[in-house]
């Protein structure tokens, strides 16, 4: 077996061999131009932030809102549960503040057909109002944890990680580089499942691939 | 990005149409400068210079890839955590390694953590196992069907032969006959000493030839 650079003539054989039974092309335009774009944002990041500004502004923005929808969550008592409290706690004081008790359920038609809902968008002043009236009512039992709605509110922050990566999707997609920036985010979705895409990119890989 | 798609395209094959030889005669057919002039250009802030490392290496480098992983899916992820890697840390390379040592170490790396993650590998002549590796065929099997399959089933016969050497063995071989590195630099690349390349080839080659009669 040769050691130098050249090969031996069964490694040669074997070599065009290999070749001949198992080509493979190049990567594909798209890895290429995920690449491309890779590089691109090694070396411009400062040019490209600025491209990127409102795109970052609306990430942050969407971000501050998410943790606080989040915060709310976590100290806003369930409506559900003032239901079921009061309720529980009716026949010891039956005619002590009846309309009060029942406040929550009677306040709309919406809250009374998605009590969970109404607890998410309740505002915060309504809270000490709700305490006074489980007061008047005699109603003790603590406020519960948030309801769960399924997790459809959940925000999935985007891994450290994957930052660069998102960027380099977005970039593509502003680019017109639709194939590539689709198979970026797809990319980013099999690394991250869960990964919460910019809207421009879910609805690009909403679309149906096109036929090649 | 237009004139850097322009520069790539249309895509090097790593296939029979690519250079036999391997990165000098590249490098001979591609200009002047070589990798490691051209890696210096890129540390210092040439961004034409990535592009042409990256036409002349993307195609063995994603060949070797692919015939280490045996799936697209998987050269594909990995073939953009190596660029993306030489990217992160093209400014600190210094010429006392070749670049396309420098950058197939990478891969390898890459390649090694995968299947340490994948543990245990599947052959993919196990039933149950994945389907063969997808690869794109350049050119079309003859017109006499009896050739045609024959050629098919020795092509599925050598990948199945590669797929069931063990990572080190397969690793060296691939160095060895796509990339036509010396035992030097497999060694370099491997973190192995020369001699274990030498064993590893052996046994690789020993075995290839079993398996294809």
């Amino acid at each position: 077996m040769s050691a130098g650079p050249g090969l031996g003539r069964e490694e040669a054989a074997l070599a065009a061999r290999l070749r001949r039974q198992w080509p493979v092309s190049g990567p594909s335009e798209a890895l290429d131009q995920a690449v491309l774009a890779r590089a691109g944002t090694a070396r411009g990041a400062r040019r490209r932030t600025r491209a990127r500004l409102p795109w970052l502004l609306a990430s942050a923005a969407a971000a501050v809102l998410a943790v606080g929808t989040v915060l709310r969550l976590a100290v806003a008592p369930a409506p559900t549960d003032d239901i079921l409290a009061t309720e529980a706690a009716a026949p010891a004081a039956p005619a002590a503040t009846p309309a009060a008790a029942r406040q929550p359920v009677a306040s709309g038609g919406a809250e009374t057909a998605a009590p969970e809902r109404s607890a998410l968008r309740a505002p915060a002043a309504t809270q000490p109002v709700q305490a006074a009236e489980r007061q008047a009512a005699g109603v003790t039992a603590p406020p519960s944890p948030p309801a769960d709605d399924g997790g459809a509110r959940q925000a999935v922050a985007v891994p450290a990680a994957a930052e660069a990566e998102l960027a380099a999707a977005v970039a593509l997609l502003e680019a017109g580089q639709d194939a590539a920036a689709a198979a970026a985010a797809r990319t980013l979705l099999r690394r991250w499942p869960g990964i919460e895409l910019p809207e421009p990119l879910q609805a690009l890989l909403a679309e149906p691939a096109p036929v090649e | 990005m237009i004139a850097a798609t322009a520069l790539l395209m249309p895509h090097a094959s790593a296939g029979a149409g690519a250079g036999r030889r391997c990165y000098p005669s590249a490098m001979a057919a591609d200009g002047d400068s070589s990798d490691e002039q051209l890696a210096l250009a890129w540390a210092g802030g040439d961004q034409a210079a990535f592009l042409r490392l990256y036409a002349r290496h993307k195609g063995r480098l994603y060949a070797f890839l692919l015939r280490s992983l045996g799936r697209r899916d998987a050269a594909d992820d990995c073939f953009q955590d190596t660029w993306a890697r030489a990217i992160a840390a093209h400014r600190r390379w210094r010429p006392q390694a070749r670049f396309s040592t420098w950058l197939l170490q990478i891969a390898h790396n890459l390649v090694v953590d995968r299947f340490r993650r994948q543990r245990p590998m599947v052959s993919i002549d196990d039933g149950d196992g994945p389907a063969p590796p997808p690869v794109l065929v350049d050119g079309q099997p003859g017109s006499d069907p009896a050739a045609a399959h024959e050629a098919l089933e020795q092509g599925r016969r050598l990948r199945a032969a590669i797929a069931a050497l063990p990572l080190e063995q397969r690793t060296a071989l691939l160095l060895r006959l796509d990339a036509e590195l010396s035992l030097e630099e497999i060694a370099e690349v491997t973190g192995a000493g020369r001699e274990t390349v030498k064993s590893r080839l052996r046994y690789a080659m020993d075995k290839l030839r079993e398996a294809m009669g």
